[in-house]
């Protein structure tokens, strides 16, 4: 039995932190929008949050795997430009665009994924932070898809999600964040617990093994080239989604929206939370955020003060936030984790 | 029986050949050795036949089926699997972890079915579970299985590796140099952990120097040098054949005296 | 034509010098210098403010450049990247740190400079004119001093034992360690140079190009491309990637609109490595 447990991945076995997850998840679902329903301030951070945290959680995968993807404002970009295309241009409906939109990105990041992930470390790393301004540069020549830098305005806010006679989604009302609110958290929550179960199962083991030695994983019969393909499609297919979210939030979209500072600050909400951490990301994105919204006055300094923040993290906790906790966990239990 | 046939195996590196026109057979369940002096070409050999590298001529035969074209992972899918000469394990992870993780063959679901963690998934992952530590407990190895395997000293590791070539249930164990680093304690426990391995019906090849462990184990020797075949036989037939003294020691010198 | 093969060469050899500073950090300590462009830049503030408001000698300022920058490089691995090495399980967060160091130092000239861009006077108005192509006496200088510098950074490297060290370094760390060569400094000395090379370019291009305090996310990126097509961490590769990348800059500028001179760069770079994974000239082991 307690083999069994330990078996399972260590992060969610112990069943304290169960606990803590799902009484901080209900209290987030019920209790948040109950105290701020009409404060749209409120809302508005928590909104952004997840949209980032889904976004984030797609380059934590990418980190699993043991590859740092400078990348993600790329695909972000590309699925906030399929979704606002599709809903000015083609009148389609939102919650078509959703799907489609992360599909098109995940789809690209296979293509491009295919030839790049077999180059070596840095040269992946330094390929990906080109990606960004590639895609911004194209947003900019396709004139005829995308208004180039007139960019797009006044997309529309989602419609009813119905299937026949029968609403399942009523129309977001404009200037009420509520629904929003619902949709990004729902949304989150779904991907989180998709995440987890790969992360959890033999997939995951397999892209674990993957950061550690190619060599080893193709002696054991894994192969590598496929799941690395998989984790890598996986994240762009979030950042997909991420940006058709971010398209209809904003409802205004241009090609240099989503820059490449954007793609080092998602990467910076995974370093934050803690790497070895599936909620790592999450926790970031949302420290950041909301810390973001408290230190408002000194907006002008934002780089600057992410950088320091940046250069004395790393120094001070290389491995991440959540590492403070397994210190604390170790010395608490003495039984091996 | 023969489950493993090399022929006219060759690989060159820009001019410089490393295995020159091999040619060698291994029987089911026999435990096969193949040695020579250093830069002799043996884990090149081994490479080749893993499909870490491709072979400028020649063919390899498992189980009667041609699997020279193959990629790596698809050799040790066929039943063919190594350990390395230098000590490769997953570092971060703990020892169970490494055997756990190693077990990627074993499973019978499929990706899709793990990911959605039916009944066969979890019918898996209990059997690995189970299998993982047993490997363990055969190697010895239980009593750290909770340990970093950074921290673990050079003999564990060694086993650590065995334990993860293992897990993938291969039909084939290339070993190369497993005795490397070891004292005879521990050598002498290898070798019967090795014949316990065999006696399980896995045929093993061994590259390896420790000579007293290759003359007690071993059914069948082929030496190499410079990349071609200088001698095979059986381990008292090899012990005192010139060529292969020659190889090793090299020529008497007459003016010397030796 | 020919113009732009002219400019692309001249561009071409100043873009060597950033690529040659990129990789020797690369090189010698493995992290990839992501404020290698913000340092460029640094260099060419220096340039304006002490060449340009308040006219010292041009080739003095240059030698200060490269004095401050070599400092910059040294506080950065004495202090952040050496301290940090020892520390982390993971790699990856080198990186990290290396795109802090860029940030920093970003918005610490956007603090103290503000967002203008400024120029500097011109060296030299004079202009040849060779055979239908303008050469303006200004490029040539930029040129000329690239070279010495390049030069004078390769007798370096093969001819000191500093540069031995670093040479040795770069290949295998723990034997030169046991070496007895005392790789903290070699290390810190490997970034300070890299760091002044960047410095010097930066104060050369301030004679051709705007300065602003933003202009060191592109020139990173200009970088990394040079290094990747070329080959990261070989001194060869890095010329050859500066080279390449000064001429399609130059050609493709005058051929095609502005912005999508750079997609064809990117879609071109992608297409190379597909072919060639480390680079023209790259060695695997990086």
């Amino acid at each position: 039995m307690k083999n069994i447990k330990i078996f399972i991945n260590k992060k969610t076995s112990l069943t304290t932190t169960k606990i803590v997850i799902f009484v901080v998840g209900l209290l987030y679902i019920i209790g948040y929008p109950l105290i701020f329903r009409h404060n749209n301030y409120q809302l508005n951070i928590v909104i952004t949050a997840s949209i980032l945290s889904i976004i984030s959680l797609g380059v934590w995968l990418t980190f699993v795997i043991g590859r740092i993807n400078i990348g993600q404002g790329a695909f972000v970009l590309i699925g906030a430009y399929t979704t606002a295309i599709l809903l000015v241009k083609l009148n389609l409906s939102f919650w078509l665009c959703l799907p489609v939109s992360g599909i098109i990105a995940g789809l690209l990041g296979f293509l491009i994924g295919i030839p790049i992930l077999r180059l070596k470390g840095v040269y992946f790393d330094m390929l990906t932070l080109s990606l960004t301004e590639a895609v911004m540069l194209a947003m900019l020549n396709l004139d005829f898809l995308t208004q180039g830098s007139r960019g797009i305005m006044n997309i529309p806010i989602p419609g009813a999600l119905k299937i026949g006679s029968l609403t399942i989604i009523p129309a977001f009302t404009p200037g009420k964040y509520l629904s929003f609110y619902y949709l990004t958290v729902i949304l989150l929550i779904i991907i989180l617990f998709a995440i987890w179960r790969l992360y959890s199962s033999r997939i995951g083991w397999n892209m674990q093994v993957l950061r550690q030695s190619d060599t080893l994983a193709l002696s054991s019969g894994i192969n590598i080239a496929k799941y690395r393909l998989i984790s890598y499609t996986i994240c762009c297919f979030l950042g997909g989604i991420g940006g058709s979210l971010f398209a209809v939030y904003i409802q205004s979209l241009f090609p240099t929206s989503f820059k490449v500072i954007d793609s080092i600050y998602y990467m910076l909400y995974c370093f934050l939370g803690g790497l070895n951490y599936l909620i790592g990301p999450i926790l970031g994105a949302f420290l950041m955020t909301f810390s973001f919204e408290g230190l408002r006055f000194i907006q002008k300094y934002q780089e600057g003060i992410y950088a320091c923040l940046m250069i004395i993290f790393m120094l001070w906790l290389p491995n991440g936030l959540m590492s403070l906790k397994l210190k604390k966990r170790t010395i608490f239990k003495n039984q091996p984790h | 029986m023969v489950i493993l046939e090399v022929r006219g195996l060759k690989k060159t590196f820009r001019g410089l050949i490393a295995v020159n026109n091999l040619n060698f057979d291994v029987n089911q369940n026999e435990i096969f050795a193949l040695i020579g002096p250093n830069g002799a070409g043996k884990t090149t050999v081994f490479n080749l036949i893993t499909a870490y590298l491709k072979p400028t001529e020649g063919s390899i035969k498992f189980q009667g089926k041609d699997i020279t074209r193959l990629k790596t992972y698809e050799v040790a899918h066929k039943g063919v699997v190594r350990t390395f000469q230098n000590t490769n394990v997953y570092r971060d992870m703990t020892v169970l972890r490494n055997v756990i993780v190693a077990h990627h063959l074993y499973c019978q679901a499929n990706d899709w079915e793990h990911f959605f963690n039916n009944r066969r998934a979890r019918e898996d992952n209990r059997e690995i579970m189970k299998n993982s530590l047993e490997i363990l407990k055969f190697l010895e190895l239980q009593a750290v299985q909770n340990e970093t395997s950074r921290n673990l000293p050079h003999g564990q590791l060694r086993l650590l590796e065995i334990a993860i070539g293992l897990a993938a249930h291969p039909k084939l164990l290339l070993l190369d140099e497993p005795f490397t680093g070891m004292n005879p304690e521990e050598t002498d426990r290898l070798i019967a952990m090795i014949r316990s391995i065999r006696d399980q019906g896995i045929t093993i090849a061994l590259i390896e120097h420790d000579m007293r462990a290759v003359m007690t184990l071993s059914d069948r020797i082929v030496v190499v040098n410079f990349g071609k075949k200088i001698a095979e036989g059986k381990p008292k037939n090899i012990q005192y054949d010139e060529k292969v003294i020659e190889a090793y020691l090299g020529k008497p010198d007459e003016k010397e005296g030796i | 034509m020919n113009q732009m093969i002219i400019n692309g060469l001249m561009l071409g050899m100043s873009y060597a010098l950033i690529a040659l500073g990129l990789t020797l950090i690369f090189g010698i300590m493995n992290i990839v210098n992501f404020a290698h462009g913000q340092m460029c830049m640094l260099g060419s503030f220096i340039m304006y403010y002490l060449y340009g408001v308040f006219h010292w000698n041009f080739f003095i300022t240059l030698i200060i450049c490269a004095l401050i920058l070599a400092l910059v490089g040294a506080v950065f691995e004495r202090f952040f990247f050496r301290r940090f090495l020892r520390f982390s399980s993971r790699e990856e967060n080198s990186m990290l740190l290396a795109i802090g160091t860029a940030l920093l130092l970003e918005n610490i000239a956007l603090i103290s400079f503000g967002e203008k861009h400024r120029g500097v006077p011109p060296l030299n108005d004079y202009i040849f004119d060779i055979a239908g192509i303008y050469i303006p006496a200004n490029r040539i200088i930029i040129f000329a001093v690239s070279i010495v510098s390049i030069i004078a950074l390769l007798l370096f490297i093969q001819r000191t034992r500093y540069g031995l060290a670093m040479r040795a370094l770069a290949q295998d760390k723990e034997v030169t360690f046991l070496m007895g060569v005392d790789i903290d400094k070699i290390s810190m000395m490997g970034f300070a140079l890299g760091a002044s090379l960047a410095g010097v370019a930066g104060g050369l291009l301030a004679l051709i190009f705007p300065i602003f305090s933003g202009s060191g996310g592109n020139l990173s990126i200009k970088a990394f491309i040079m290094i990747m097509i070329g080959g990261a961490g070989v001194v060869p590769g890095a010329i050859v990637g500066a080279f390449i990348l000064g001429m399609v800059e130059s050609i493709g500028y005058g051929l095609i609109p502005g912005s999508a001179t750079y997609l064809f760069i990117f879609s071109a770079a992608i297409l190379l490595l597909i072919i060639r994974p480390l680079g023209i000239m790259g060695k695997p082991g990086y």
